[in-house]
């Protein structure tokens, strides 16, 4: 009966089995010193420059970019912003063509995937100056 | 990264969950009722401090299906609930004197956090009908001439000592808000005035159509519950002006476009307050994102961006407008914020 429960228990997590969250330590190694291009549902979402020291910097596709930095709590990767501090966290998982990640209390069909990579620091636009 | 939400799902359930309640409230009271009332009243500030964030920005040029439609069942649910209200309150309901109050006070709550905003946003649009929504919410509420107003007369002179709705720095709102009143009621009509006498076509006035309508909601409010009937609907109508009036108060309190020669520098990012909490943003269809509106009066409330370096209210906006019921606590806690901004030189064009 136990291990009934047990296998009913874990059997989300062996659906599942690919997807392995990542450590502090394999996300940042992994990284650090790139610019990652996200997509979801097949159009870019954003990208993410990951500078040394947990920095980034983040730009939703044509908006402006936004400094942050990421940390681990829980198994998961947070990101703050300055403007905005209020923490927003995901999961990271390596999947066949790169990183995938999804937020936090978001369902399957929801995440990202990361659809280029570039040693090359974002591209920003220029701030939204007013009209 | 950053998660792009609420996505419109949100925006409906988050300002139509109280009105399924007041309306089960209004006709079997008790728990719906006072759980509506709740709602309104205690649950947004309470997840506004636990739950501080912003959602995210939503990306450029993203469309979004549903959000007229989110707007048109709030302005059909408030033409529904007012009268509904006025029944409960007023005429033969089986509510408690008590739970008559709770009513009142609920669905005014409503009308003033989320009717008002989405009749703001209907009047931006560029369809007939979408529009003509818009003012009807307005006009149920004997502010028809806000649709007029608003756009003709604030958009243009917002944050100048020409448009009645923008706070000067040190006005109090209880000073302030029957100067808004009348001022935007004037304004407005001679803003319509203009554009007809440009067009060179007649037609049917606007402001016949408010006044007109104005007088038919209470008198739809005599039909339902009596003179009591048309009184309630006027006291309902006055608690919602307050909070439109309290939130227009707040948005741009203190904040002024420098003045060069006969013209006003054009209206930027700093010309408004901000307030990023995601759930009243939610509530109120982020009208809290305000500067965002005033640079682009046309872009959907989904689309609104919360800027790096704007206002930002030390409140959440509702609080914001409770606050602003007393002067002299309101004065002195936005001196600094008003000063920081006052200090800041206007953004040069790059």
């Amino acid at each position: 009966m136990r291990r009934f429960v047990l296998t009913l228990a874990l059997l989300p997590q062996m659906l599942h089995a690919a997807e392995v969250p990542l450590t502090a330590a394999e996300f940042g190694a992994y990284a650090t010193g790139k610019t990652l291009t996200y997509s979801q549902g097949g159009s870019v979402y954003g990208a993410e420059q990951y500078l040394p020291g947990n920095r980034v910097l983040w730009a939703f596709k044509d908006d402006t970019c936004r400094e942050g930095r990421w940390y681990e709590k829980a198994g998961q990767i947070c990101f703050v912003y300055n403007y905005d501090p209020s923490p927003q966290c995901w999961t990271f998982w390596q999947g066949d063509n790169g990183l995938n990640a999804r937020f936090a209390g978001d369902g399957p069909g929801t995440e990202l995937s990361e659809v280029a990579m570039s040693p090359q620091p974002l591209q920003c636009a220029g701030p939204d100056v007013g009209v | 990264m950053r998660a792009v939400f609420p996505a419109i799902p949100v925006f409906a359930a988050v300002t139509l969950a109280p009105v399924a309640l007041m309306a089960l409230g209004a006709i079997w009271g008790g728990v719906w009722l006072w759980a509506g009332f709740a709602y309104m009243a205690l649950l947004v500030a309470a997840i506004d401090q636990i739950l501080p964030h912003a959602a995210g920005n939503a990306a450029e040029g993203v469309e979004f299906p549903g959000s007229d439609a989110v707007l048109t069942v709030i302005g059909l649910a408030h033409l529904a609930l007012v009268p509904l209200t006025v029944w409960a309150v007023a005429g033969p309901s089986a509510l408690t004197g008590a739970e008559r109050v709770v009513a009142f006070l609920a669905a005014s709550y409503w009308m003033g956090q989320v009717a008002h905003p989405a009749a703001h946003e209907l009047i931006h649009r560029g369809n007939r009908w979408l529009f003509r929504m818009g003012v009807a919410v307005y006009t149920t509420i004997l502010f028809g001439h806000h649709a007029s107003a608003h756009r003709l007369v604030h958009h243009r002179a917002v944050a100048t000592p020409e448009d009645p709705s923008s706070a000067p720095a040190g006005m109090g709102f209880w000073r302030f808000a029957p100067r808004a009143w009348a001022g935007s009621f004037r304004a407005g009509r001679a803003a319509e005035d203009a554009l007809r006498a440009r067009a060179g076509r007649g037609g049917l006035h606007p402001y016949v159509v408010y006044v007109g309508g104005a007088m038919a909601s209470l008198w739809l409010g005599a039909v339902i519950a009596g003179p009591l009937g048309a009184l309630v609907w006027l006291s309902l109508a006055a608690y919602a002006q307050l909070q439109l009036l309290l939130a227009d108060y707040v948005q741009h309190y203190g904040l002024q476009r420098a003045r060069a020669g006969t013209r006003y520098e054009p209206v930027g990012p700093r010309h408004s307050w901000n307030a990023p909490q995601w759930f009243s943003s939610a509530l109120m269809l982020n009208a809290p994102r305000h500067s965002d509106h005033h640079a682009h009066p046309g872009r959907p409330y989904p689309a609104l961006q919360l800027g790096d370096q704007v206002p930002m209210l030390p409140w959440p906006l509702p609080v914001a407008c409770v606050l602003a019921l007393w002067p002299r606590q309101w004065r002195r806690a936005m001196r600094p914020h008003v000063a920081r901004w006052a200090a800041t030189a206007p953004l040069t064009q790059a």
